[in-house]
């Protein structure tokens, strides 16, 4: 236990820099545009962040876990087609009823996932690739352009907002209350941990290692539904293809928050403040009026520059531990 | 050239690892069946041919793949870089042969860096081949965009086009180039030492280290190698569509990694040849045009394609515990 905790403050580190990278560009950014730091566009940027930051969590759990999710963007792409089908009705209560199914059907494809890699035995790149391309076929089979409907008073209560607080945040802390609990209080949480670092000291720990990595993609596959529905009720349709972005955005958002990519490293604060950099970073190129197609070469160089550094600062830590022994 | 694939074939069955291969052969003649109930009259030696026309830009790009996957990597940026040749080779042509040697030149030399971008990515930066690849990937999409403002123009030279749409004594000129390619391939990992080395690395590498193998020039040249070989793909694409289109790309990444499985290479490195997955990219366009044939949609490829890439290495995984 003792030797946990020692692991999080080395993992603080990380999660304080990108912190403090995030209020630097935020308030450089407020001092240069005058049209950023207006009121409006500081309460819309909160809101746009969170469908990334929540998805962004799933996906910590499976990195954390030793896995990958590339299935993420298209369970968000059929949630919202599915959405724009169940939603599309005048009871609210019925487009309530609606969107507790799409979160059981995340759930339902997390499952699908987790079974594949646990107990066939598929690599996770191949698993969530193919069900990724699978989940996609059928988004475009349930609504072949973007179209439908979403309840209207439901989607005003989702986004409703009071002054600089607003629902989207509120459901993002909430998820994300419940999520620090599972991973950081729980057994369970300590499992992903540990399947990450080593599955067969793990295993041999009397870690239920099968079910563990199950929970892990169950997780992201309902962090993805959330999504699916905060998006659907941001633009009140359904969009078979959507979701594609977020696969790669959720990825970036865990490595930049300190996540390592090989398994066993990482925090949920930082995935979030990860989420939050790159919705801002996408936010300020708008106000610069770049031309948005270099967001594409931005975040996939924020990825490689998030790796090589974690990657440095690992190789320094490491050195100067051997120095001290 | 049937004749020398069959004598490899046989070849393979005297040194008894024939199974793979009579599967692959045994699910060809399986779909020809198929095809010939399902849709009467439509198999013919012409239509064998345009299905292996359109195999080939498939073909060229697993054989790439095969040896990333070989050495126990995998490349999701061949997709983006058959889009980068195509977009540049054509914008650089202007439609004339005058600039034929120049527009090569560049998609070479473009195919090149991203090879070795990847390679730096993975060794030099331990970064995860699929991450690395996953960033070039956007990066390539990205500067493509960029570079067109998101309406390409322009047309390919003649010669290119006769190279994507000609055929030489009613064989594509595209298969030619494949199945060039593919005999290169295999010379290259049955008679060389390369070939060797390329296994014992995918195999371990650690141990192959030990043993002297500079791991690091075989991972460079593999990544290198699909680099190249998506550039030619990209090239003969562009031949036959004679435009440029931000699109073009889309489905090679899992096209060619069903390819590759379907060929019977494992996941993880260091097992499989370059028969089956010359076999494998055949089947997979086959069943996409059976797909079509039946009025199937993109929809319907979508998921086959998904089934089948999974289906294949669970079923792999299911042996190998047997």
């Amino acid at each position: 236990m003792k030797k946990r905790g020692i692991k999080i403050d080395k993992q603080n580190k990380g999660v304080i820099t990108i912190f403090t990278l995030l209020s630097v560009v935020f308030i450089i950014m407020c001092f240069y545009s005058s049209s950023f730091r207006s009121f409006y566009n500081i309460t819309n940027l909160l809101v746009q962040c969170v469908p990334l930051a929540c998805v962004a969590i799933g996906q910590t759990f499976v990195i954390v876990s030793g896995g990958i999710d590339l299935s993420v963007g298209s369970t968000i792409s059929i949630c919202t087609a599915i959405a724009s089908k169940l939603l599309n009705t005048d009871s609210v209560f019925e487009a309530f009823i609606g969107s507790m199914l799409i979160l059981i059907m995340g759930i339902f494809i997390g499952l699908i996932n987790g079974v594949g890699i646990n107990f066939l035995n598929v690599p996770p790149l191949i698993t969530t690739l193919c069900s990724s391309t699978i989940l996609s076929g059928l988004a475009l089979y349930i609504l072949p352009i973007a179209g439908g409907r979403i309840n209207k008073d439901f989607a005003r209560f989702i986004f409703r907002k009071w002054t600089i607080i607003s629902m989207p945040l509120i459901i993002l802390l909430i998820i994300f209350l419940i999520m620090r609990t599972i991973l950081y209080k729980t057994s369970i949480g300590t499992g992903f941990y540990a399947i990450g670092k080593n599955r067969q000291i793990a295993k041999s720990m009397g870690v239920n290692v099968r079910r563990t990595g199950i929970i892990a993609y169950v997780i992201a596959g309902f962090c993805a539904a959330i999504t699916g529905l905060l998006l659907a009720c941001r633009m009140r349709v359904g969009d078979p293809t959507c979701g594609v972005p977020f696969t790669m955005d959720s990825i970036t958002a865990s490595v930049i928050g300190g996540t390592s990519m090989s398994g066993g490293v990482g925090l949920l604060s930082g995935t979030i403040a990860g989420a939050f950099l790159i919705g801002m970073l996408s936010n300020v190129m708008n106000n610069l009026a770049v031309n948005q197609f270099y967001q594409y070469v931005l975040k996939g160089g924020l990825l490689i520059v998030a790796m090589i550094v974690y990657s440095i600062s690992g190789q320094i830590e490491r050195k100067r531990n051997e120095r001290s022994n | 050239m049937n004749e020398n694939v069959m004598r490899e074939v046989i070849d393979m069955i005297n040194k008894r690892i024939p199974l793979k291969l009579t599967l692959l052969i045994f699910a060809t003649i399986c779909m020809v069946l198929i095809q010939y109930i399902l849709v009467p009259g439509s198999v013919t030696l012409g239509q064998f041919m345009i299905v292996s026309r359109q195999a080939s830009a498939l073909g060229i790009i697993a054989l790439g793949q095969a040896i990333v996957i070989l050495v126990g990597g995998i490349d999701l940026s061949v997709g983006s870089i058959v889009m980068t040749t195509n977009l540049f080779c054509i914008a650089s042509m202007r439609g004339s042969n005058d600039y034929l040697l120049y527009g090569l030149g560049l998609c070479f030399l473009i195919a090149v860096l991203v090879g070795f971008f990847n390679s730096v990515g993975i060794l030099y930066l331990g970064i995860a081949p699929f991450v690395m690849t996953l960033c070039t990937m956007t990066i390539l999409q990205g500067i493509c965009y960029v570079y067109t403002q998101g309406a390409p123009t322009g047309s390919a030279a003649p010669m290119i086009r006769s190279l994507g749409t000609g055929y030489f004594c009613k064989i594509p000129y595209s298969t030619i180039i494949w199945v060039v390619l593919a005999f290169v391939s295999i010379i290259i990992l049955k008679l060389t030492t390369l070939g060797r080395k390329i296994y014992a690395v995918g195999g371990n590498s650690r141990a192959a280290e030990l043993s002297g193998i500079n791991s690091k020039a075989i991972i460079t040249f593999a990544y290198v190698f699909s680099a190249i070989l998506s550039m030619i793909s990209g090239v003969i694409l562009s031949g036959y569509l004679n435009i440029s289109s931000l699109t073009v790309g889309g489905d090679y990444v899992n096209n060619s990694l069903a390819a590759v499985l379907i060929g019977g290479n494992a996941i993880s490195g260091g097992k499989g040849g370059i028969i089956g997955v010359v076999f494998g990219a055949f089947l997979m366009t086959y069943l996409l045009a059976i797909l079509t044939m039946l009025g199937i949609g993109e929809v319907g490829k979508l998921i086959v394609q998904g089934i089948v890439i999974f289906t294949v290495v669970a079923l792999q995984g299911i042996r190998q515990k047997s």
